[in-house]
């Protein structure tokens, strides 16, 4: 027979059962993003110096060299993906989440959730066929625009969940103060969504920055210093490749030191931009 | 020609809290709906300046579609549906060419739950109305946030924490705030829609003590569950009640001791009297 006492034991039993489990997935996460960090640190320290950060590539057999080119590249292109892609998707997901009802906003949403899933490379085919073969160059305009293409749908997504979650009272809030729709949208439903656009924005960015896939026949990657948009461009995921799989020490070192800056790339653009917003919030 | 809605609005060189006139209100077969289901029927309601009215009922009979028919909130939500008239000083809101926004200007809306907006401090809440619209006040921004804070006797709390957050305050707090938002845009009616349903009892006194005060200078209406509420603050009380269809329908209104203590529908002195709803 089951006493109370007995019943309470049990879900005592059960309860520590379940929180271990959980402990248990949680640490097997955070083990998993530490080895990763831990070892590209581990690997990269040792090749990460002035000369890394500040020259471009030697020949084989020449030591030093660096991937300043590469980093730099990599900026450039995340840039011009930030601007292709950005705009659009933010767009997008707010026309989503405040007109978006009917037929057009439901093929907007499917189109934007089939694009999440098609592989990077088949997006750098398009720009590819759109961009280099017409113009007849591989070039960094390219490879940021295909990095854009891949940023889109992840923004307009994010987007739309962000501002969709900002609670009806507060438009009605707005309204009912006399405040015209596109004011309460502008004014009120996006910067309380915030925060959670720039999240989106943020891992759309972190997940580009590291694609190497739709760069490879796009900005093609450049051994020089180049600042033109028309031309190729590095790309350190690019470096990063080529260098891992050839068969110099060396190299293979530049290649982890190239990654231990790619990591450090993506986490200073997430603390930096976090920080703009907080100091944003309830400002003025 | 202009609309009469329009020229009626206040010239912005008036210090708009300062205006004490209150303006009449009136509901001519006010019918609303959602799609096909509908949540009115020919309301006819007469609100009259300096007093509160009262609108009770039981839950769904229409009391919220109804308050947000008046400021045309209502056609806000997908898929509503109004029709009928909704005279404002004799001029209809519903009438061709007039402009929703600016009828919302004219007539205040707060809410059950208290909805400062989280990205503003105290201050800007308050401002947000004129901000937001571009107004003018014809006076310092400071001097009529204060004025307002002060109108809802809420400046004392709140005078060394303008630039927080709004939503740092307690709820009774946040729904004074809420209510100075909306006087700062000086509205001439005043819709609270179950203001206090969210609050503890002392701020929900602290409120009721306010409307007799704004009761004043604006024609009040108030939606409330609260029976007790009712009786304590409103002067006019309308009782309504879904039909079989769920259309709620005004069943009685008078003055609000008349109703309480000598109702003349027989539903009305059921639910008065707690036999449902």
């Amino acid at each position: 027979m089951r006493t109370p006492l007995s019943i309470a034991w049990h879900r005592k039993v059960a309860n520590w059962l379940l929180l271990g489990l959980c402990l248990a997935a949680l640490g097997a996460a955070v083990a998993v993003l530490l080895a990763v960090l831990g070892y590209v640190i581990v690997q990269g320290a040792g090749g990460l110096n002035l000369d890394f950060l500040t020259n471009t590539p030697r020949p084989v057999g020449d030591s030093g060299g660096g991937m300043a080119n590469a980093i730099v590249g990599t900026l450039i292109l995340v840039g011009i993906a930030v601007v292709v892609g950005l705009p659009v998707g933010i767009g997008a997901g707010i026309y989503l989440a405040e007109y978006g009802r009917g037929r057009l906003a439901t093929v907007v949403r499917f189109v934007a959730d089939v694009l999440t899933g098609v592989p990077s490379i088949t997006i750098g085919l398009f720009a590819y066929a759109l961009l280099v073969v017409p113009l007849k160059s591989f070039s960094a305009f390219a490879g940021g625009f295909a990095l854009g293409v891949i940023m889109l749908p992840v923004v307009t997504r994010t987007t739309e969940e962000s501002v969709r979650l900002v609670p009806a009272s507060l438009r009605e809030a707005a309204l009912a103060l006399g405040v015209p729709r596109w004011k309460v949208i502008a004014r009120i439903a996006l910067p309380t969504a915030l925060s959670g656009i720039v999240t989106g924005a943020l891992l759309a960015v972190a997940r580009v920055a590291g694609e190497t896939a739709p760069l490879l026949f796009t900005a093609f990657g450049n051994q020089f210093w180049s600042w033109s948009l028309r031309q190729p461009i590095a790309a350190l995921p690019l470096q990063i490749f080529v260098y891992a799989i050839s068969p110099y020490d060396d190299w293979h070192r530049q290649a982890w030191a190239g990654s231990l800056v790619l990591v450090g790339l993506v986490l200073l653009l997430s603390i930096g931009m976090r920080l703009v917003v907080r100091r944003q919030r309830y400002g003025g | 020609m202009i609309p009469p809605i329009l020229a009626k609005m206040r010239p912005p060189e008036q210090s708009p809290l300062a205006l004490a006139d209150a303006h009449s209100l009136e509901t001519v077969r006010l019918s609303a709906g959602y799609g096909e289901r509908p949540a009115i029927r020919d309301v006819n309601l007469t609100f009259r300046p300096g007093q509160i009215t009262a609108i009770i009922g039981p839950s769904g009979c229409g009391k919220s579609t109804l308050i947000r028919c008046v400021n045309r909130l209502h056609e806000v939500t997908p898929s509503a549906r109004v029709a009928g008239q909704v005279l404002l000083d004799g001029a209809d809101v519903y009438a061709p060419g007039v402009d929703p926004v600016l009828v919302r200007r004219r007539i205040g809306m707060v809410f059950q739950r208290p909805n400062p907006f989280p990205t503003l401090s105290i201050f800007d809440n308050v401002a947000a109305g004129l901000r937001l619209n571009g107004i003018d006040p014809g006076k310092s921004l400071p001097d009529l946030v204060w004025e307002a804070l002060d109108r809802v006797v809420l400046w004392d709390e709140v005078k060394d924490k303008l630039r927080q957050p709004g939503t740092a305050l307690s709820g009774g707090q946040q729904q004074r705030l809420c209510i100075a938002r909306a006087l700062a845009v000086a509205p001439e009616v005043l819709l609270l829609d179950e203001p206090t349903a969210a609050l503890d009892p002392m701020a929900t006194l602290k409120i009721e003590e306010l409307l007799r005060e704004l009761k004043r200078d604006y024609t009040v209406v108030i939606v409330t569950h609260n029976m007790q509420q009712a009786a304590r603050v409103s002067d006019v009380t309308a009782f309504m009640l879904a039909g079989l269809d769920n259309a709620g329908v005004v069943v009685e209104v008078g003055p609000t001791h008349q109703i309480f203590t000598n109702p003349t529908d027989r539903r009305t002195e059921e639910y008065i009297t707690g036999r449902f709803g």
